[in-house]
């Protein structure tokens, strides 16, 4: 196939479908989200094809972080490690202001310590979906198509029908369910004619991605106003096998072709880093963003996630992340609806969670551009006080807003959870994800499993769900808020859905069946 | 806790601005609110003080009480 995309692994076209056959499930996409989406599905038993538009793994810059709460659903789906391994791990970030070398404000993005997983990794995305396609060859129910692009669609109300050209022909198929994971240019959601509502901000940024030997240390470095790009931002990321994300504000009236032509990045690059230093091109890129999202993410038997979702701003890691965040809400629901357990209309609660959070995450990336990129003399009036204050004002440092990094979503309103019966709780209250904790010689996220779980503080009885006794663990009983006698109901995607300081085998089946979309 | 020097405060407000471009007294002046929402230490009064200097105020000249 021959696309123009640089290409980091070769794979080859698959061969050409059987016209009429019927499918399960069919994803619609093979990047993270997507490749994610079939691991999950294929974990629980469940039979998959995945539509790749390309017969490669493609090469060049795009999303690098990936947030502890993203590392936690790989950990659930057996490629956590391997991420890791692969990443390079950081906690901190820290923002400088003009001319200084001393910052005006540095962040720890991990307050909360002894967990298993860090803040986050950075990791090139075709590293994250080439240890996704290993996984799932490992697993006998996932067809992964290479080079096949779905290229029409009728969708009814029992089933989709779906037109796909591959290079050995175009044919045709039928799923009962489709996910679309095809990205902020979704072939789907066009084709289906949806909406994708939001705005579009005025700014341009260079991502020049460099190969070079540097000591410089694994944080997030952010520049407001440095001299290197006068009245601009600047981001400096470091990646694994030596590759340096550099981001460079532009400004909106540019000439985008020339901004990323070798000859004008390379001057920016060096008055950032010095004349002496050593580097070679990795990928160089000019992008420009939204935020925006569909007004519904469930139209009856095609789902949505990820990018062709919702979209953001790249500050705040909160694309890709958004992104696994819905594929983990999506997985152990579509489950229960395939297996006869919940009624179709289940998946209302995927809309309202995976909604949720998209909200969440524009609200956050709106105010980072907003203080980015201000919109009024007032804006920057007060974007440039803070920024005088804080070096000397400890209070004004939480005002910097160089980006709110990724951060798993509570949904306080979620359909899913009981109401506490008890006053005064403190700990993860329902809606909210589960906190990690060392447990023996393990983690307690890493006991939770994929399924249904209680965890107890010395209680027992019968209940159709796995006990996680947590006596004697103080720390877990702390986080928890669970004294002794006291439970708390954990879902599949590890959201705790209802907790108790008097349980019954009565209360906890009724949560199970609310959270569990009943039957 | 309430002020009791109000001319002084009021007179050091804009001796504290005078000479100023409009620039210099915007800059002055988000740097003062800055400071002083920290001291007011409460999201609840910081969220009703910034509702109540929007609120429509009369035009010069016309009777408050119409």
């Amino acid at each position: 196939m021959t696309t123009g995309i640089p290409v980091h692994r070769p794979i080859g076209a698959s061969p050409a479908g059987t016209d009429g056959t019927q499918l399960e499930t069919l994803i619609v996409g093979a990047g993270p989200v997507g490749l994610s989406m079939a691991l999950d599905l294929a974990r629980r038993g469940r039979t998959v094809t995945v539509l790749s538009r390309l017969d490669f793994i493609a090469a060049g810059s795009k999303g690098i972080c990936y947030s502890k709460r993203s590392l936690d659903i790989w950990d659930r789906l057996g490629v956590g490690q391997a991420m890791v391994d692969r990443g390079v791990v950081w906690n901190l970030g820290k923002v400088f202001w003009g001319k200084s070398t001393t910052p005006v404000y540095e962040f720890d993005l991990l307050p909360v310590k002894d967990q298993r997983r860090p803040a986050f990794i950075n990791l090139q995305q075709y590293h994250v979906e080439a240890i996704l396609v290993d996984a799932l060859a490992r697993y006998p129910n996932v067809d992964i198509r290479w080079g096949h692009e779905l290229t029409a669609l009728d969708a009814r109300a029992n089933g989709v029908s779906v037109t796909v050209e591959a290079p050995g022909g175009r044919y045709t198929l039928t799923t009962d369910w489709l996910i679309a994971c095809d990205g902020n240019r979704s072939t789907v959601r066009g084709l289906m004619g949806l909406d994708f509502e939001g705005r579009v901000f005025e700014d341009n940024f260079l991502i020049a991605d460099i190969r070079m030997k540097g000591e410089h240390p694994a944080e997030r470095w952010f520049w407001f106003d440095p001299p290197f790009n006068p009245g601009q931002s600047a981001l400096m990321h470091k990646q694994p096998d030596d590759v340096w994300r550099l981001d460079f504000q532009l400004g909106w009236n540019i000439d985008r072709e020339a901004a990323m032509r070798p000859e004008n990045v390379e001057p920016l690059v060096r008055a950032m880093l010095g004349d002496h230093v050593e580097f070679e091109r990795e990928w160089y890129s000019v992008y420009t963003f939204q935020c925006r999202r569909m007004q519904r993410f469930v139209h009856g038997r095609v789902l949505f996630a990820g990018d062709s979702a919702h979209l953001v701003s790249p500050f705040g890691a909160r694309g890709a992340n958004g992104g696994l965040a819905d594929i983990d809400n999506l997985g152990w629901k579509l489950e229960r609806v395939l297996e006869g357990k919940a009624p179709e209309s289940f998946l209302e609660s995927y809309n309202h969670e995976a909604v949720a959070t998209a909200d969440e995450n524009i609200l956050n990336s709106t105010r980072s551009t907003d203080f980015l990129t201000p919109k009024s003399t007032a804006s920057a009036a007060y974007r440039d006080a803070v920024l005088s204050l804080a070096g000397d004002h400890a209070f004004a440092q939480p005002f910097v807003n160089s980006g709110r990094l990724s951060t798993a979503v509570s949904y306080p309103a979620s359909p899913l959870s009981t109401a506490d019966e008890d006053a005064d709780w403190n700990g993860v209250a329902p809606g909210s994800p589960a906190l990690d904790a060392p447990f023996g010689e393990d983690w307690l996220l890493g006991r939770l499993g994929g399924g249904f779980r209680l965890i107890a503080n010395g209680w027992a009885g019968e209940v159709p769900v796995p006990v996680i006794d947590v006596t004697g663990e103080a720390l877990i009983a702390d986080r928890y808020d669970l004294a002794p006698g006291s439970a708390c109901l954990v879902r599949p995607d590890q959201y705790v859905a209802a907790r108790w300081r008097h349980p019954s085998a009565a209360k906890i089946a009724a949560a199970m069946t609310r959270a569990g979309g009943g039957a | 806790m309430s002020i009791t020097r109000h001319d002084d405060i009021y007179e050091a407000l804009i001796a504290a601005q005078a000479g100023m471009s409009e620039a210099e007294s915007l800059r002055f002046s988000a740097r003062l609110i800055l400071l002083l929402i920290d001291r007011i230490g409460s999201d609840a009064s910081v969220m009703d003080a910034i509702r109540a200097a929007g609120a429509r105020t009369p035009a010069a000249g016309s009777d408050p009480r119409a």
